[in-house]
């Protein structure tokens, strides 16, 4: 602890130069508005003059008036001071009169003054809202860090030991407090010249601070908790090799905070991600309660108890504009969104804080492709829980306008970039905001009113303001789950209510398909362009691999009732008595254990009650919970080759195969290609199929993909030649369209250095093969580029690369056909990840371990939650 | 089937029943000192005089009429009662003030407002509440609460003219300007709980003498009717209730998924609803709506929210705007685009009302005075006032009626009861289920005892010395049955001393004498019916003094998954008062219950039973 009276508050010319480079900062890149009023000015009056009247603008001298009346009124017994700051402020607009009636006579020594003046309306400004004891009152508290590296995404600031970007790490942070109520003296709590501190928070009793901290780039973030008065540092979490972060008290005495405990990677890259997780208030019994397949962080109280997130997730949709904030309840239940799911831009939704006394919350508007910061968002979710209209406000001003526009990037624009918000009541907000440095951050102020201050700045940055003292607690909500069951129950009241649902007739919709998406454990540098890159490739277009859990009746009037194992991320799919999907979730959810959670119907407005239904209650509920029955066996994960390819090969390939004239229409032969094989190639690359994809946020209108929509079963329909197929035939092929035509079954490879992670040929057997043919394999591993299947490993001779070469080159054939041919016997001996056999490669099989090591932990954590005991972290490597 | 109904000592039970029909009809002849419970106020109803300077208040458990003065802030003068003042009215010209004594007494007194003080009685039904005088001065209604009736007095002659037959339990009346048109809210569904339907409605008379009258019905879980009020125009009327989603299981209560509290929107021309509205939000509710006031100039509507100790100040002109727009389909809230929408929407007032804290406990009457609102903060024993020309940021300023008086547990323990700051994100409380400690005739799927199969609320009198707890028995006792309601119902954890204050408030609780007895003894009819009672086996299962005798048994109500289910036996005490009855509330008549829902005559032998004798039988045990 280190006390340092000559760090104390800003030196008057600083503060001027801060606050004037603020105002500009947030108020001159949007003023386009404000400067076509200068019009009506005098034109005899000259430069000095009209520069005068923007910086009178630009110093919002009516928002510095509201927010001294704002203190007059709110602290009666502090009026005195109020009203001193306001006879000030009197005093100043006077004097600003006057010297623009000097300017408008050109009288030559005005400018001068005002520039002065302009000065005490920074001072002032300052003064006046360090006045108000939430600012004031007690101390700021605060981290200095340099901001973190730029990396991929904005969740990518963890830079754990072992992982793709450990190198990205840069040391050097403290924890500090400023008090404004002593002259702005700051005092450091805590230093670390190799490492970073990181997402404090103070304890509703003020008396201790919780945080995340690294000690070097060989340390990886554990949590900490340190007293208000910089002693007692301890820490609570030890494990080596995973990140925990974003600490969060609840009123119970235990910890939310984010981890990497369940070690995964976001599916469009190779970047570990993280959940949430929960622990006692001294480190004991750490227990998972997100589940959510990518990122989970920045977690806050709400008023009601509830715990409010940013989460990041993608199932059947686009990986850049999947992140919003969602609600859940301190032991898991009920996962809610709360605003921004399905809003495609901006792509980054994050930290979302509550505001005291309201509904509304702050939050920050960023990109998907940046550090975690972007414009500062005041949210209403009484308006809409998407889109531009519940976005009352944004800081910078402008930022608003970018609303919806561009993409998941758009966002990126926004200057200055602000983050860490922290709402001081329902009018006054802290935050950090760039100071105009570079990527420097400094503490700052902003009101409703329209002032904005930089209150204190240090380098490398300032960030995490929060004022150090008491709060209330929010009330605690009782434990709905359970440490003994395994499953819980969902249900649905009526299937046809909801915002998508036109043109579905009751009675339509007879089953409801779970399907879980399983989490990303794997990754390979070798990519595949889908939509986004897959690493390995999964898919032609979208990421997730899939394990179908069962199908459960719907009753008539719309209401299903069923088991769900616990913790496992699933979506639902309507299908119609075809087994045919109507309409598909395109998200994720989940039951803890021994929960019962309930929905209105799909997609149902989220701002609406539960509305009557046609009889006394959901007909399901009358009946026992359906259970899970599987897929043509037990759940397993989706794999083309074994569960659709073999309904082609008994009734299609005979003539949609190479040579006949059917397969240069389509090509339904079972030959594995260099990623996928050819049948799927051809499928999808010809549009035969129409499904979602990774497509976009907007919720989709029923049967607009899926079986409905595509070419395929149109034909199957109709009727084709003489094609029988069996009933369970035309249900995997329906099926496998409607959960979006996947192939892998896993994220985990065999040749994690060639080609999309999946070619059984090296990157030198590819080159040669690319020389020898003329055909760049290379280039065409991407869902766009690719031109069709070129090889066959199946029967390397009727690869379609090898056409017209043997005429052309029968050295090159030859060479070229060994080259293929050796890939098939790689196949043999080491099967790829579509084959039986398949054998993970030692990477992914460390993962694994990795994997099971931290999962045997949570259970041993869940056995002690049983038994009324304790388990602590295991620190040891 | 064993029949549990065989009694062997008769002469005892009847002996014990009877003393104990005695020691109501004795309460019923001297109301409950609850001036002795510690001399709270409870200020429930506000009348302003004339001229806007003066507000009466009707003071609940003081008996007592307060004179409030607005400029001076103070109570100016008091009027004792004889018993709780239910319900207020000023004469046009504001020389008379009708006060209603809400008990079984039915009186009603006549105040002078010059001299303060009662000048004449009138007699009315049981627990008159709800008086309003036509707008020419000549006839007083005033609605009798469990009799189910509205007396209509000729205030010249002084003479009863006739009794309108409401539905159930009128509790709040307004009549129309023109002098046509006599509205009753009534405050609990009737009929059978466990169809498709079960609400509450407003009935409607023909005062000025065309027309016929007739019901409104409220939408599907209407329940817990307390306030009805006319637009300045008198075109519109506006109902405060709780509009019940009891059709689901109570799973969460995110997003109201129990109880939303809703203000409906009545066309007086045409005595339809033109559409209900939520005052809850997304994550906040509006508990318990009690009071509606509508402000002269016709651009706000005034709701006390007695559970959140709030007003919801809606602008009235836009919220007709809205509901217009809704009607023609136009999307007025993501969630609103036609009137089937606006009921279950929980945005639809968004930016078009605002919510005031208030700084005392429980407002429920409401009063406009010049530009102030006053409610009656009935747990603080203060006024609540806000000024409506205040500006962007009101604030609410408590007036005290008098000295503070040191709480009690059973008083605590009843604003703990009303208080849905104790329920996650406040949308409901105790007391929205349990309306004055009894039921709120719905069914509600708890978790309790598995999903799918609903249950009639039960009322809470007397649940503490009547265990086990719910209908299934599944609570050992209501003790424990509290504190469950609190962790599973109020999805809450809540200090221990708040459950015990329930108890004591619970534990408090007086039974209401029956509005079938007779100058507080059984009818002739009911006479009868208690012989039946005996002969039929009813008490055995029910004996004296409790009418229950604490066991589960299969009465061969069970249906479905709960066929061959055995029930525990509730309490007959106040049974008048709890239908509709059985354990999924199927039976919505006595006579049903006895007769239709009990072929087998496993639930006391009534097969055999003449139609009079069965008459006899209900008579006697609606007068328990």
């Amino acid at each position: 602890m280190r006390e340092s009276d000559h760090q104390t508050t800003l030196p008057p010319g600083r503060i001027k130069l801060i606050c004037l480079v603020s105002l500009f900062l947030v108020l001159v890149p949007f003023s386009a508005a404000r400067s076509g009023e200068e019009a009506d000015q005098d034109p005899d009056a000259g430069q000095p003059l009209q520069e005068f009247r923007t910086k009178k603008d630009a110093a919002r001298l009516d928002a510095l008036r509201a927010g001294l009346n704002d203190l007059v009124a709110g602290y009666p017994d502090r009026q005195a001071r109020s009203r001193s700051i306001l006879r000030e402020l009197d005093d100043l607009e006077k004097h600003l009169e006057k010297t623009e009636k000097r300017l408008v006579r050109g009288d030559k020594g005005a400018a001068a003054a005002a520039a002065k003046l302009f000065g005490r309306v920074d001072a002032l400004r300052h003064k006046a809202l360090c006045a108000d004891p939430l600012v004031s009152g007690q101390p700021i508290l605060f981290v200095v860090r340099k901001q973190y590296r730029s990396d991929h995404h904005n969740t990518a600031t963890l830079f754990q030991t072992g992982e793709i970007n450990t190198g990205s790490f840069t040391g050097g942070a403290a924890l500090k407090t400023i008090d404004f109520g002593k002259g702005g003296r700051v005092k450091t709590l805590l230093e670390l010249p190799e490492g970073v501190i990181r997402d404090p928070e103070v304890h509703f009793s003020g008396s201790k601070i919780v945080f995340s901290m690294r000690k070097n780039r060989e340390d990886d973030y554990h949590i900490y908790e340190i007293n208000s008065d910089g002693s007692g540092l301890r820490q609570l979490t030890k494990s080596p090799g995973i990140s925990d972060v974003d600490p969060l008290y609840l009123p119970d005495g235990t910890i939310v905070f984010s981890s990497t405990r369940e070690p995964k990677y976001c599916m469009c890259n190779r970047h570990i991600m993280a959940n949430l997780f929960r622990m006692e208030g001294d480190g004991a019994n750490i227990r998972q309660i997100g589940k959510s397949t990518l990122f989970e962080g920045h977690a806050a109280l709400l008023p009601d108890g509830r715990i409010l997130y940013d989460r990041w997730e993608y199932v059947d949709r686009n990986f850049g504009d999947a992140q919003g904030l969602w609600s859940m309840n301190p032991d898991g239940t009920n996962p809610a969104v709360y605003w921004g799911n399905n809003t495609n831009s901006p792509g980054g939704v994050i930290d979302g804080r509550p505001i005291p006394g309201t509904q509304m919350a702050l939050c920050i508007l960023g990109s998907c492709h940046d550090r975690p910061w972007g414009a500062l968002a005041l949210l209403d979710r009484n308006v809409g829980v998407d889109g531009a209209g519940p976005v009352l406000q944004t800081w910078p001003v402008g930022a608003i306008a970018l609303m919806g526009k561009g993409n998941w990037d758009t966002f990126k624009q926004v200057n200055p970039k602000y983050e860490d918000p922290w709402p001081l009541n329902d009018r006054t907000f802290l935050c950090s905001r760039m100071t105009g440095r570079g990527e420097e951050m400094g503490i700052c102020l902003v009101d409703l009113h329209g002032n904005e201050i930089m209150l204190h700045t240090e380098e490398p940055g300032c960030y995490d303001p929060m004022p150090l003292g008491p709060s209330a607690a929010p009330q605690l909500i009782p434990q709905r789950r359970s440490f003994s069951a395994d499953s819980g129950f969902f249900y649905v009241a009526d299937v046809y209510s909801g915002t998508n649902m036109s043109g579905v007739k009751r009675g339509e919709v007879r089953s409801l398909r779970v399907v879980e998406s399983p989490e990303k454990r794997f990754w390979t540098h070798a990519s595949w362009g889908g939509q986004g890159v897959h690493c390995p490739a999964m898919n032609w277009h979208d990421f997730n691999n899939k394990r179908i859990l069962g199908t459960v009746p719907v009753e008539p009037d719309g209401s299903a009732f069923f088991e769900v194992p616990a913790e496992k991320f699933v979506y639902f799919q309507l299908l119609d008595e075809k087994g045919m999907m109507v309409q598909s979730m395109r998200s994720g959810t989940m039951v803890q254990a021994g929960e019962t959670a309930g929905c209105v119907g799909c997609h149902e407005p989220r701002l609406a009650a539960p509305p009557p239904l046609s009889r006394k209650m959901p007909l399901a509920l009358e009946r026992p919970p359906s259970r899970l029955d599987g897929w043509y066996g037990e759940p397993r994960l989706f794999n083309y080759m074994t569960e659709v390819q073999p309904v082609f090969d008994r009734a299609c390939v005979q003539c949609h195969d190479f040579g006949k004239e059917a397969g240069q229409t389509l090509n339904l032969a079972p030959d594995r290609t260099l990623t996928f094989n050819t049948s799927y190639n051809e499928l999808w690359r010809k549009k035969k199929i129409t499904v979602v994809g990774a497509g976009p946020s907007r919720i989709q209108e029923p049967r607009t993909w899926g079986s409905h929509a595509s070419r395929l079963v149109e034909v199957l329909l109709a009727g084709h030649n003489d094609v029988a197929l069996g009933t369970e035939e035309f249900d995997r092929i329906v099926t496998w369209i409607d959960i979006n035509a996947p192939f892998y079954p896993v994220y985990s490879s065999a040749y994690p250095g060639n080609l999309a992670g999946r070619s059984p040929l090296d990157g030198n057997q590819i080159n040669r093969l690319s020389q020898l043919t003329g055909v760049p394999f290379s280039k065409l591993a991407h869902h766009q580029n690719n031109k069709g299947p070129r090889i066959s490993f199946d029967r390397p001779e009727l690869s379609a690369c090898l056409v017209g070469l043997k005429e052309k080159d029968a050295a090159a054939f030859e060479e070229a056909l060994a080259i293929i041919r050796s890939g098939t016997l790689t196949l043999v001996e080491q099967p790829r990840a579509d084959m039986s056999g398949f054998n993970a490669c030692t990477t992914d099989r460390l993962h694994q371990v990795k994997y099971e090591k931290r999962q045997r932990a949570e259970r041993l954590s869940r056995d002690a939650i049983r038994k009324g005991g304790k388990r602590y972290d295991d620190a040891s490597k | 089937m064993r029949n549990p109904m065989r009694l062997k000592n008769i002469t005892g039970v009847l002996i014990r029943a009877i003393s104990l029909l005695i020691l109501f009809a004795g309460l019923a002849l001297s109301p409950i000192p609850e001036k002795a419970a510690g001399s709270f106020r409870s200020p429930l109803v506000l009348v302003p005089d004339d001229d806007g300077r003066h507000l009466y208040v009707a003071q609940a458990t003081a008996n007592e009429i307060a004179l409030f003065d607005v400029e001076k802030g103070r109570v100016a003068g008091r009027l004792e009662i004889p018993g709780p003042p239910g319900g207020m009215a000023l004469a046009p010209g504001g020389s008379r003030l009708f006060v209603t004594q809400a008990d079984p007494d039915g009186l009603i007194h006549l105040v002078d407002t010059k001299t303060f003080r009662i000048e004449k009685r009138l007699e009315a039904g049981h627990f008159p509440v709800a008086p309003v005088v036509s707008p020419d001065g000549k006839r007083l209604y005033v609605c009798n609460r469990f009799d189910n009736t509205v007396s209509v007095f000729d205030l010249e002659s002084g003479k009863e003219l006739e009794r309108l037959q409401a539905v159930r339990e009128p509790v709040a009346a307004v009549i129309t300007p023109d002098n046509k048109w006599l509205f009753v809210a009534n405050h609990l569904p009737s009929g059978a709980a466990d169809g498709a339907y079960a609400a509450a409605g407003i009935s409607f008379f023909p005062v000025g003498g065309e027309g016929k009258p007739g019901f409104i019905p409220l939408p599907n879980g209407s329940t817990g009717l307390r306030g009805l009020s006319l637009s300045h125009d008198g075109r519109h009327a506006y109902a405060t209730h709780i509009l019940a989603r009891y059709q689901l299981p109570t799973t969460q209560l995110e997003r109201g998924w129990m109880n939303t509290n809703a203000l409906s929107v009545i066309d007086v021309k045409n005595r339809s609803l033109l559409n209900t509205v939520l005052l809850d939000s997304v994550d906040l509710g509006a508990a318990n709506p009690w009071g509606v006031a509508c402000t002269p100039d016709g651009r706000s509507i005034c709701v006390s929210l007695a559970g959140t100790h709030e007003i919801c100040l809606i602008d009235r002109v836009k919220l007709h705007e809205r509901l217009a727009a809704a009607a023609r389909g136009e999307k007025v809230t993501s969630v609103s685009r036609s009137s089937e929408d606006v009921p279950n929407d929980l945005s639809f007032l968004v930016g078009i009302s605002k919510r005031i804290a208030l700084a005392g406990k429980g407002p429920r009457g409401l009063a406009l005075a010049g530009s102030r609102l006053y409610a009656a903060e009935y747990y603080s024993d203060s006024l609540g006032v806000v000024d409506l020309e205040s500006g962007r940021r009101k604030r609410a300023k408590s007036l005290p009626l008098g000295p503070k008086v040191a709480m009690m547990k059973e008083r605590q323990g009843e604003i703990f009861f009303n208080d849905a700051g104790l329920c996650f994100q406040k949308w409901q409380s105790c007391a929205s289920c349990h309306p004055d400690g009894r039921a709120d005739a719905l069914n509600w799927d708890l978790l309790n005892d598995g999903l799918g199969n609903p249950k009639n609320t039960k009322s809470l009198l007397l649940s503490h010395r009547t265990p086990p707890s719910m209908i299934t028995g599944i609570r050992d006792d209501a003790e424990m049955a509290v504190r469950a309601g609190l962790r599973h119902i109020q999805f809450a954890v809540r200090p221990e001393a708040e459950a015990a204050a329930i108890d004591a408030f619970l534990e408090s609780m007086k039974p209401v004498p029956s509005p079938f007895l007779k100058g507080g003894s059984l009818s002739a009819s009911a006479e009868r019916g208690r012989e039946i009672f005996e002969n039929a086996g009813c008490a055995s299962c029910h004996p004296a003094p409790l009418l229950t005798n604490l066991q589960k048994y299969d009465v061969g109500t069970g249906r479905g998954r709960e066929e061959a289910i055995a029930f525990d036996t509730p309490t007959l005490i106040e049974v008048w008062r709890t239908g509709p009855w059985l354990y999924d509330g199927r039976a919505a008549t006595m006579q049903s219950l006895l007769r239709e829902h009990n072929r087998m005559d496993s639930h006391g032998t009534t097969a055999e039973l003449t139609e009079e004798q069965l008459r006899d039988l209900a008579e006697f045990i609606l007068s328990l």
